[in-house]
């Protein structure tokens, strides 16, 4: 393993030539191509015919002397329809020609250093294939590749040379979408900003990782803390990132140096497999963005870890990244807001493709670690061919390593190694010049990295303004809010004599009629966190019209009013709850008649299993679904004369089972909501109709006192 | 500066083929400094190269020297 950034220097310096070469003679040909479509020049053709014709031929021909530029119109809208046309008819220019014999030299540069790949003779016919501007020989001398190698040893096959090989088939392909990306990677001008092959745009790509990025405090997983060092050094710092893993999170550390001085250190790891768009900034499209633009998510991301850690003003702070982490801690320093907020000391990339980001500082001390075989710092069109001296101030390590099979070498575990065991001379540079950083690791904070910061619980169904209400079991904030609920309402037909006469013994409310029966409801919800936190709650109800008047017509379209405007509600006969904060919650504030018993909710399979010890069973089939979107409803409670309102908001998507086979059994003991069931008909009922929700929010209202009817 | 499009694009045009004469000054030295490590096929390449050129800055003279002349 051989350090060789300047081998073989003469191959390169004239391929930079002939690079600098083809950039003039395209300029004069975009200069000339603008003269000819200059509308002053056809003016001159009725001003003065003769002169201005032979200027036109003379600009045409320059533009078009197959000994000369050759089909070199470029630039403008002229420019882009006569590329497409010359590379109809295969006519090249010269600046092309001048910018593959660069990029041959580049490529035959690579081959000197590494001879395997002279050797390899699939690859040498893939290579000559390209540089002959063969497309169906260059896909066939590929196929072959990875029919022979599998894709793996393929890309690490081609990796010294990848970013040569895209732009030469780009330049030397008829899509002219791709050429000027193609131009940036031959001429190590910019990073590229398109697909080589398909000329798809990396800007557009990169735009859809969205985001401000968010961090969040989080502890190392079991087992993790152990492995973390104690002391920083360059092989610690790695050793960090080895434990955190790609995993979508980051890592902040605070060392006591030498001198005594605190100083401070991020660590960001590499792209997080799996899938490529999640809600990590360090996913698939993360590392695509952290590339090809200035900033993305995963910087963002860690300037909010960097910002809730606290560094103190003028507090040193080093950058130390794999892969796309790399990327993305590059991009935080040449953030010049960022640079100016912290004293950015050092940044370290270890396989990462940075070739074109900047540190906005020039105090910022940069050192690359690239494995030439790894493919992934090239995704920036520059890799081991690179014969342009991009960043004279950076400490660049560009190594080949025997083990050459991607992704394997790319990965941070082979980076550490060679580093350790490979690299001693690199390895101590890097460290001699992190000397101000090598001591005890006095802080540590672990971050998780979101694209978005999450929004609070419930949002915005549940962020309403609450005030607390006193209960014997303490206050309780209303409105009561549940984040999660399961749901299920089941409606029967009951008999209406008994229906009056418990309303009668309640001293409130009409029934109201579905032809000769009255609506009786079994309201089972399953309260996962929220005010009054976990518990089940049951509730028998019977439809009432409102206080003051009976509409049997107007109840239907009653009902399909929201909440806050319906008349029509149900009035609570019995509620079971299984908790005492619960059951404290629904006697005082809202008045209902309340029993603290166990209670138990499952749907599944579109069936139904509802019990309360003792009280009651609900079980069976519910049949076909229909989906439809969550209801609220209005409550009508109270006692000793007072009727009070409340209205319960829902929010979430519900199935109507019009055909419910489910059928409902009493208990036969003497609770209040097993007698009341009785009495009105219902044990061995089957419902009219239920509903199911999952995933529900849920809001209740304070109640509210109503003035006698 | 000539503020004349035409004039300004004749001046542009023969200051560039004057660096395209460079240019082809610039391949001739590569083609006499390619020593035994450039591949076989560089001494051909730089030397159509460098002829193009001489003819691209010819072409590019007498485009420059037409423009000059329909604004005399």
């Amino acid at each position: 393993m051989t350090e060789q950034r300047d081998d073989p220097a003469a191959l390169l310096a004239a391929a930079r030539e002939l690079a600098e070469i083809a950039h003039v003679l395209r300029t004069a040909s975009a200069h000339a191509t603008a003269a000819l479509t200059d509308p002053a020049l056809t003016a001159s053709l009725r001003r003065t015919p003769g002169p201005g014709l032979r200027a036109h031929r003379a600009l045409l021909g320059a533009l078009t002397d197959r000994a000369g530029l050759g089909w070199a119109l470029t630039g403008g809208a002229l420019g882009a329809v006569g590329a497409k046309l010359g590379g109809l008819v295969n006519a090249g220019s010269l600046p092309i020609a001048v910018m593959t014999t660069s990029l041959r030299l580049r490529i035959a540069a690579v081959t000197l250093r590494n001879p395997e790949l002279a050797a390899d003779p699939l690859l040498s016919a893939l290579q000559d294939a390209v540089a002959a501007d063969s497309a169906l020989g260059s896909a066939r001398a590929l196929r072959e590749l990875v029919r022979d190698r599998g894709m793996a040893r393929t890309l690490s096959a081609m990796a010294p040379i990848f970013g040569e090989i895209l732009a030469l088939r780009a330049l030397l392909d008829q899509n002219p979408l791709n050429d000027h990306t193609a131009w940036l990677i031959a001429s190590g001008m910019g990073t590229a900003t398109a697909d080589p092959l398909t000329g798809l745009s990396n800007r557009a790509i990169a735009r859809l990782d969205s985001g401000r990025g968010a961090a969040v405090r989080t502890e190392p997983e079991p087992g993790e803390e152990a492995g973390l060092s104690t002391r920083a050094s360059l092989l610690g710092f790695l050793g960090d990132l080895l434990v955190i893993r790609p995993t979508g999170r980051a890592v902040l550390e605070t060392v006591l140096g030498p001198d005594g001085v605190e100083r401070h250190v991020l660590l960001a790891p590499g792209m997080r497999m799996g899938d490529p768009q999640t809600d990590s900034p360090g996913d698939l499209l993360g590392a695509f963005s952290s590339t090809v633009l200035d900033g993305g998510p995963y910087s963002r991301s860690l300037a909010k870890a960097v910002a809730d850690y606290g560094l103190p003003e003028g507090a040193e702070l080093a950058l130390v990244g794999h892969s796309a982490g790399g990327a993305a801690v590059m991009s935080l320093a040449q953030d010049a807001a960022f640079a100016a907020r912290h004293r950015l000391t050092h940044v370290i990339a270890i396989g990462s493709p940075v070739d074109f980001k900047k540190p906005a500082s020039p105090e910022t001390w940069v050192a690359s670690v690239t494995n030439q075989h790894d493919i992934i710092p090239s995704l920036d069109g520059q890799g081991a061919g690179n014969c342009f001296d991009l960043h004279p101030g950076w400490y660049v390590v560009d190594y080949t390593d025997p083990t050459h099979v991607f992704p394997a070498c790319h990965s941070l575990e082979q980076y550490t190694a060679n580093l350790t065991h490979d690299l001693p001379e690199a390895r101590a540079h890097i460290e001699e010049r992190l000397a101000s950083y090598a001591g005890p690791v006095v802080r540590r904070q672990v971050y998780a990295l979101r694209d978005h910061a999450a929004a609070p619980a419930g949002f915005p169904f549940l962020t309403v303004p609450t005030y607390a209400h006193a209960t014997p079991g303490g206050n309780v904030d209303l409105p009561a809010g549940t984040p999660d609920a399961t749901t299920f309402t089941a409606w029967f037909a009951a008999d209406p004599a008994a229906a009056e006469d418990l309303l009668a013994a309640e001293g409130r409310g009409e029934a109201v009629r579905a032809g000769h029966r009255v609506l009786a409801v079994l309201r089972a919800v399953d309260h996962r966190g929220g005010t009054l936190g976990d518990h089940q709650e049951v509730t028998l109800a019977l439809l009432v019209h409102d206080p003051w008047r009976n509409r049997p017509v107007g109840v239907w379209r009653d009902l399909l009013r929201p909440p806050g405007l319906r008349r029509t509600g149900l009035l609570p006969l019995d509620v079971v709850v299984s908790t005492v904060c619960a059951g404290d919650a629904h006697r005082h504030l809202w008045e209902e008649p309340t029993f603290t018993a166990e209670a138990s909710l499952g749907l599944g399979g579109a069936s139904v299993r509802l019990s309360v010890e003792g009280v009651l069973g609900l079980t069976g089939a519910l049949g076909p679904g229909v989906p439809g979107r969550a209801a609220g409803t209005v409550l009508y409670s109270g006692s000793g004369g007072t009727t009070l309102r409340s209205c319960l908001h829902a929010d979430g998507r519900v199935t109507a089972h019009p055909a419910p086979r489910a059928r409902l059994a009493a208990g036969p003991g003497d609770h209040p909501m097993a007698r009341h069931l009785r009495d009105l008909g219902l044990h061995g009922a089957r419902p009219l109709l239920c509903w199911t929700g999952a995933g529900q929010r849920l809001r209740r209202d304070a109640a509210v006192p109503l003035p006698h009817s | 500066m000539p503020t004349d499009p035409l004039t300004a694009h004749a001046a542009t045009l023969s200051a560039d083929a004057a660096a395209v004469s460079g240019c082809a000054r610039r391949l001739r030295a590569l083609a006499s400094a390619a020593d035994a490590a450039f591949p076989a096929w560089f001494a051909e390449a730089v030397s159509a190269h460098l002829t193009a050129c001489t003819i691209a800055a010819e072409d590019l003279s007498r485009a420059a020297e037409e423009l000059a002349a329909l604004e005399a």
